[in-house]
């Protein structure tokens, strides 16, 4: 009986291994990675060749909470002659033909039971970087997540920068 | 240094891949080679002191048996250590070109640490050859070729896992704070079990299986370096799941891809397949039942490295979009110094011209609404006024509530000049076309 427990039990100890990587890719999978948009909107092209100002197209991070996403008549304004043939400039156009918005994904987003009211607005008034929480997205593609945005992120940079630490000024 | 600059210039897409398979390839020589050092003489060590406390004869004569086979031959300590790692710090100086890693103080560290470790242990090495009466000695410098080649995997441990983080790669300038970090904790731990399960994988296939293998000479003594090599190469691949798990874990999330998850489960399942060989090694007491350890192991690193460098990709993957547009502009570059002298002379008007066409012309034509106005509507202002019409190229604004605002086009001010010539002129030309029809 031993004999048939022992090597049962490594194998069961190794499987468990590759069981809790399972888990892990698919926790990942599910809730960290960043999502796959409905265009490959070349962010690298966009802010990194042709030098765009990120509110350019993101219009209201210095005047609301939200950065937001642009108006798909905004991309249509320059699209309709520019880059015509390009595949995803294609979808754009088609989006816009049919009238439907584009539903991009969130890429950053608290989790709700954090209760917190983040708000760009003071932010940027402050004179904080788009690249300090978004990371050089002159480089990207498409955008995705390269700081993980959690109170120690946060509160650190409060702290060096002088901000309000109360937790009244995230949590409401 | 300007060796270095000279040795290292802007890379191509192509250095780009080719510094990616060397980083992989060399890395399964160094790695394994330091890390079988390293547990070879620690194994030796070891057992010379136990054996000396018990007066175990064959605990003393298998420390020198394992340092007559495995302990460092400066030869192969150059071209199984120093080489490949030379070499890989020059593919990461590529890979991490322009960047703000250290690519230099950090390989630099790396290699006099491993060339001392690679001495050490060869003197270690002689003494035990003579152990009756340099055995003082061969545990002075075994003690230090462990702490070099210690601090060796440790340097390349944290280096590596710095390479995650471009955030802090221009404030970690030294790397000394990330060998305190938890994730170089926790692969430490990873590489340390690997490489005492490795080595003991190699005396297994070494002392057994490889060729005549090693003489003997009695049956006890046999007996005991298979229960020996079996028994911590089982235990040390049983515990290193628990690492690979422990650093998925606390991964960082930029370097996140399904490769690491994949292969870091097909690395879990070949040291099972391990795990199940060298038990049966241990109860079966036939050591002919772990030949495919050996091999299963350095397969198994290899996928280890592939997942590495797949998550450190991801990590740096903005910096490397970063080198192929510097690569691309290179090579545009390259083209027109390799142009015929007369189109080298681009003249002020033919370079206002070109970024016109590129920049502006997809929104901006002269006789017509495209996304901007018509030029013919919004020129005649600047009639006799270029350096208005520079200012406005530079810094526009929102002058037509009918037309969406102009974005900032990064130009430079002898290209915007260059622009606003070219606009002026051409302007002129088409005017007076338009008058002579």
């Amino acid at each position: 009986m031993k004999e048939k427990i022992i090597p049962i039990g490594i194998v069961g100890y190794f499987l468990l291994m590759v069981a809790l990587i399972g888990v892990l890719g698919w926790y990942w999978q599910n809730f960290q990675k960043t999502p796959v948009q409905p265009i490959e909107f070349p962010h690298n092209v966009h802010v990194g060749k042709l030098k765009l100002d990120c509110q350019f197209c993101h219009k209201f991070p210095s005047k609301s909470k939200f950065a937001t996403v642009p108006s798909v008549k905004l991309c249509v304004d320059c699209h309709k002659t520019a880059a015509t043939d390009r595949p995803e400039v294609k979808k754009l156009l088609k989006y816009w033909e049919d009238q439907v918005p584009i539903e991009w994904l969130k890429v950053y987003s608290f989790r709700k039971n954090a209760n917190v009211n983040f708000s760009h607005k003071p932010h940027i008034r402050a004179g904080v970087d788009c690249s300090t929480c978004h990371g050089r997205v002159d480089q990207m593609i498409t955008a995705r997540k390269t700081r993980n945005i959690n109170m120690g992120f946060c509160v650190s940079c409060h702290r060096q920068e002088r901000a309000p630490t109360d937790c009244w000024t995230c949590h409401k | 240094m300007i060796i270095w600059d000279a040795l290292i210039s802007q890379p191509r897409a192509d250095h780009l891949i080719i510094a990616k398979y060397i980083v992989i390839v060399l890395s399964l020589f160094f790695f394994p080679y330091i890390s079988i050092l390293f547990g070879s003489l620690l194994y030796a060590l070891g057992l010379n002191v136990k054996g000396r406390a018990d007066h175990n004869p064959l605990e003393i004569r298998l420390s020198a048996d394992i340092m007559t086979t495995f302990g460092g031959g400066l030869g192969r300590g150059f071209f199984l250590g120093i080489l490949p790692l030379m070499v890989i710090g020059v593919a990461f100086a590529q890979i991490l070109y322009d960047s703000d890693f250290n690519v230099v103080l950090h390989f630099g560290t790396i290699l006099v640490l491993a060339t001392l470790g690679i001495i050490f242990s060869f003197f270690a090495r002689n003494y035990a050859l003579e152990i009756e009466a340099k055995e003082k000695l061969f545990r002075i410098t075994a003690t230090l070729a462990i702490v070099f080649l210690f601090l060796t995997i440790y340097g390349f441990v944290a280096t590596t896992s710095l390479m995650y983080y471009p955030g802090k790669w221009a404030t970690m300038k030294t790397g000394l704070p990330t060998l305190f970090s938890a994730i170089v904790f926790v692969r430490l731990l990873w590489a340390l079990t690997f490489s005492l399960g490795l080595t003991a994988v190699a005396m297994l296939f070494f002392f057994f299986i490889w060729g005549d293998g090693l003489d003997f000479g009695s049956d006890d003594y046999k007996r005991f370096v298979r229960y020996f090599v079996a028994g911590n190469a089982f235990l040390f691949t049983l515990l290193q799941p628990l690492f690979v798990v422990w650093d998925l874990y606390i991964f960082p999330e930029i370097g996140k891809t399904a490769a690491v998850y994949n292969l870091s489960a097909g690395f879990v399942l070949l040291l099972m397949l391990c795990g199940i060989f060298l038990y049966q090694v241990i109860i079966k007491q036939n050591e002919r039942l772990g030949s495919a350890v050996f091999p299963l192991y350095i397969l198994g690193v290899l996928l280890f490295f592939i997942s590495d460098h797949a998550g450190r990709e991801t990590a740096y993957q903005e910096h490397t979009n970063y080198l192929l547009a510097q690569a691309e502009q290179l090579k545009q570059q390259q083209a027109m110094e390799a142009a015929p002298a007369a189109e080298e002379a681009v003249s002020k008007m033919e370079l206002g011209k070109q970024i016109y066409n590129i920049r502006c012309a997809a929104c901006h034509a002269f006789d017509r609404k495209v996304v901007g106005p018509p030029h013919f509507d919004v020129l005649p202002k600047y009639v006799d006024k270029k350096e208005e019409l520079v200012k406005f190229i530079l810094s526009p604004v929102r002058v037509n509530p009918e037309y969406p605002p102009m974005p900032s086009l990064g130009l430079q001010p002898h290209e915007a000049e260059a622009v606003a010539e070219y606009l002026l002129e051409e302007f002129q030309r088409q005017k007076q076309a338009s008058g002579q029809q």
